[in-house]
């Protein structure tokens, strides 16, 4: 069914993950620089505005996530839409309370904070911790309530969870598909993974957002750091990894719009996303190889998870979407280039991620720039692509046009050329040893920020390029063709 | 009345005389994983017990958006209710801890009732999700493992008798202060001390480095000693 | 294992691979059209062997990284010397001289907030590391071969001074 409303929801959405995304790039660029040495910053605020990048970018890419799943799902079945306006409300109250915090509070002990900080050492007073935890609350809220409404109305449509993840569809498959039912579409097992791990993500969220919410009103209450840390990173992997997960419903969508042919769910395909609802949560351990004080077999459980969840992404989404795009005849528009690319990125990323995830390399690469590296490959050229690349495939889509030659090459140096040139720069510096989170870093790390400052402008110039065109083609009237 | 509506009652019947344990059983030696696991269980008979009724109403009478709130609200006020602290009120008073428990087997029940009010399915998560909050909490809510002796002298150790030795200050100073101040105080992320004489006496210095505003971090009684108190400050005395 | 740069190199070549194989197979110039049934019918058959040779890549990939897993501290032969870290808002304390050529186990713990014990070797690479946390102690099984100035590095924010934590160990 045809849905304005749920039209409506996701462009909010949507472009209030670009907004905030193009704003902490601008913040990133200036972290860049700064280590770099070309801008002097103290390493108070620093940290303060990389705190704010962190948790600005994860819920930029979250809420573009979340509309286009909205939608997608609005398709298929009816949804309330003041639900959808209320968790959005309850993001921007977070984000905004996130803002307070840093301008002017000078919070800054980023996003995964570790207990005890953000409670010792701190150069910032007691409120704005306070607001930086209640921001996050407010966030993890508004998640909460999207993931119960998703949840609830797949559970319903589908029947039940057995329904929802196709498991008739599955082990018996003819009985199926003689009795006339069909199974969820694609881009249904991406909302079910994100509503359903997501769900627990968030309690996870609040259980240690209480406890440190707590704490600062009665620091008598005692935590413990390994059991802090454990909850922060099952919290904040999850919560990234969803919102790539998140965004592969659009290209689910997306590239057999560009291809013009059709996606279908397959049993691979199902058993694909069950792999993914399991491996996604516990491939977190990874987070804690250094901590020898973690029991042993959660190490050995992180790995293989790690190695594991990477195998319905090669052998099921990027693999269908190659098949999808080869001798397809598919040209590249910006829709399409962003789609594909995205994949890119996608497979780029997984690769330093799972050199990550192997505990003898973990030794030299973990807490270095390597880490960085590999996130914002997924990010900036997964994630974002795929959004970008929804939106540009629905615009064009709409208004029956395609960007000029010269304007995709534009984009697509600047985006890519400058992205990757971007992420070399993290990688090379990260193999050199070069820690994160450094406000001065020792050599090679100014050489390589520099060049990392560079390939950031780059890409930012391709980006906005991208999102003027992204409005004109948004202003051009809607065709007569239907599609 | 149906067979899903008598489970429902009996269930939370019992988990009432369960949550009315404080009246006949002090709680305080009790320790705070156990309690956890004790405040799960409340929960889960009633968060059970709400979706036994809920269950039971007929398909048109379901509610809708407002139960979302109901069953994603009732968890937040549970993890703040379950605040374990050795000194609280609750813990000494059995009426201010019965109060609690009921407090937190109504939140059980809001999130089972609640949240299939608003979907099929939904309470079972509300429900699954505020037990599994409780039981989270036994590693790390509350407990904590005992932390690093200090490796100096007990804070009751008198005031330096000895006279401050400037040379294992400065020792004391390139390993623990030069990191922000600089060497010799030249300065860095923390201000610099050439002629910090000027503006800190001795006994200021001294008080200063016991007790300094944060971010500078306290270093007394945990690595230094009131006599190691006493040296850095005669050494920082002694920068020009 | 000592060689990030060995890391970067398997990550530059497969990345380039994969980049490549995606573009050529996505490239509508260089093949012709062809229906969707005859592409899938070729790519699922194609995939099964795919999946297969994943699969087994990462379990035997998996089973022989094992053997370097660093964890092995307690088990470790009871000769070995054992060194008291303490890490703390903003330095460590750590031995001056370490002996080569032996096994030695740090004892790693913190006084405040998470830590990281990051050892760089001579040539500047990284050599070990192990998080430093309160109220736990971790114990890193190294055998120094090389000899010359190691340095430490906190690898684990901890605060306004994280970048300037810096200590250092000779072996000899």
């Amino acid at each position: 069914m045809q849905s304005r409303a749920g039209a409506r929801v996701m462009w909010i959405y949507l472009g209030t993950g670009i907004a905030i995304f193009a704003l902490m790039t601008l913040a990133g660029i200036l972290l860049r620089a700064a280590q770099a040495g070309w801008i002097p910053v103290d390493p108070g605020t620093f940290y303060s505005i990389l705190s704010l990048h962190g948790v600005g970018m994860i819920v930029a890419m979250a809420i573009a996530g979340l509309g286009t799943l909205w939608y997608l799902v609005r398709r298929e079945i009816d949804l309330d839409e003041r639900i959808a306006y209320l968790a959005y409300g309850f993001f921007i109250a977070g984000v905004v309370s996130a803002i307070i915090s840093v301008v002017p509070g000078r919070y800054g002990s980023l996003w995964t904070m570790l207990y005890p900080l953000p409670f010792v050492g701190t150069y910032w007073p007691s409120w704005a911790t306070g607001a930086w935890l209640i921001g996050n609350a407010l966030v993890m809220l508004g998640f909460m309530l999207w993931c119960a409404q998703i949840l609830g109305a797949l559970l319903e449509k589908y029947g039940g969870v057995r329904g929802m993840l196709a498991i008739d569809y599955v082990f018996a498959k003819r009985a199926f598909t003689e009795a006339g039912r069909k199974p969820p579409p694609p881009a249904m097992f991406a909302a079910a993974i994100t509503a359903f791990d997501g769900f627990i993500t968030g309690m996870v969220g609040l259980v240690i957002g209480t406890a440190l919410l707590v704490h600062l009103i009665d620091p008598s209450v005692a935590i413990d750091p390994l059991w802090a840390k454990n909850l922060t990173y099952l919290f904040g992997h999850s919560i990234a990894n969803l919102a790539m997960y998140m965004a592969v419903a659009g290209v689910y969508v997306g590239l057999p719009m560009c291809t013009k042919r059709a996606y279908h769910t397959s049993p691979q395909l199902a058993v694909a996303w069950w792999a993914t609802l399991l491996f996604v949560i516990i491939a977190y351990f990874h987070h804690l190889y250094m901590d020898f004080a973690q029991m042993q077999w959660m190490q050995f459980v992180g790995e293989i998870a790690s190695y594991l969840a990477a195998i319905p992404v090669v052998v099921v989404t990027v693999y269908g979407g190659v098949m999808l795009v080869h001798r397809s005849g598919m040209r590249w528009s910006l829709g399409s280039m962003f789609l594909y690319g995205g994949m890119i990125g996608w497979v780029v990323g997984g690769i330093g991620a799972v050199l990550d995830a192997t505990i003898p390399a973990n030794i030299d690469l973990h807490n270095t720039l390597w880490v960085p590296a590999h996130f914002h490959t997924y990010l900036l050229e997964g994630v974002l692509l795929f959004t970008l690349g929804w939106a540009f495939v629905n615009l064009e889509q709409r208004a029956d046009a395609v960007s000029s030659l010269m304007l995709r090459w534009l984009v697509g140096l600047g985006m890519f050329g400058g992205g990757a040139l971007f992420v070399f720069a993290f990688y090379i510096a990260g193999a050199a040893g070069v820690p994160r989170r450094y406000a001065v870093e020792p050599a090679p790390g100014p050489l390589w920020a520099s060049v990392a400052t560079v390939g950031a402008i780059v890409f930012f110039i391709g980006f906005a390029i991208c999102v003027f065109e992204g409005v004109r083609l948004a202003s051009l009237p809607k065709s007569d063709v239907t599609a | 009345m149906n067979r899903r509506s008598i489970a429902a009652t009996i269930l939370l019947l019992a988990t009432i005389a369960f949550a009315l344990a404080p009246l006949y059983r002090s709680a305080v030696d009790i320790p705070i994983p156990v309690h956890h696991v004790l405040h799960a269980v409340m929960m889960a008979g009633t968060a059970l017990a709400g979706i036994l009724f809920a269950g039971s109403l007929a398909r048109e009478r379901r509610g809708g958006a407002p139960w979302l709130l109901v069953a994603m609200f009732a968890p937040v006020f549970a993890m703040i209710l379950m605040w374990p602290s050795e000194y609280s009120y609750f813990e000494l008073h059995p009426y201010g801890h019965i109060a609690e428990h009921l407090g937190l087997i109504f939140l059980g029940f809001a999130a089972g009732y609640g949240g299939q009010r608003y979907a099929n399915g939904i309470g079972w998560a509300s429900g699954i999700g505020i037990v599994a909050m409780a039981v989270l909490g036994v590693w790390g809510y509350g407990v904590a493992p005992t932390t690093v002796a200090p490796v100096a002298a007990t804070p009751s150790a008198p005031a330096a008798a000895a006279a401050p030795n400037a040379a294992h200050g400065s020792v004391l100073y390139t390993q623990n202060c030069a990191v922000c101040h600089g060497v010799a105080g030249a300065g860095g992320e923390g201000p610099p001390l050439k002629n910090e004489r000027v503006r800190k006496s001795l006994t200021a210095a001294e008080a200063w480095i016991e007790n300094p505003a944060e971010p500078m971090p306290k270093l007394y009684p945990g690595t230094l000693s009131a006599q190691d108190v006493a040296d850095v400050a005669g050494y920082i005395e002694t920068l020009r | 294992m000592g060689n990030a740069y060995l890391i970067f190199n398997i990550f530059i070549v497969v990345a380039a691979l994969a980049i490549i194989a995606m573009l050529f197979l996505a490239n509508y110039r260089l093949h012709e059209p062809l229906p969707q049934e005859v592409v899938t019918s070729r790519g699922y058959t194609l995939r099964r062997y795919w999946f297969w040779l994943v699969l087994v890549v990462a379990v035997v990939t998996f089973a022989m990284t094992i053997p370097y897993f660093p964890y092995h501290a307690a088990g470790a032969s009871a000769s070995a010397k054992h060194f008291s870290v303490v890490a703390q808002q903003y330095s460590f304390s750590v031995p001056a001289v370490v002996p080569v050529g032996v096994p030695v186990i740090f004892d790693v713990t913190s006084r405040d907030v998470n830590h990281g014990f990051g050892i760089y070797g001579p040539d500047g690479a990284i050599v070990g590391q192990v998080q430093a946390m309160p109220g736990y102690t971790n114990h890193l099984l190294m055998t120094f071969t090389v000899a010359g100035h190691y340095t430490i590095r906190c690898l684990e924010y901890c605060g306004i001074a994280h970048a300037a934590m810096q200590a250092g160990f000779d072996v000899p």
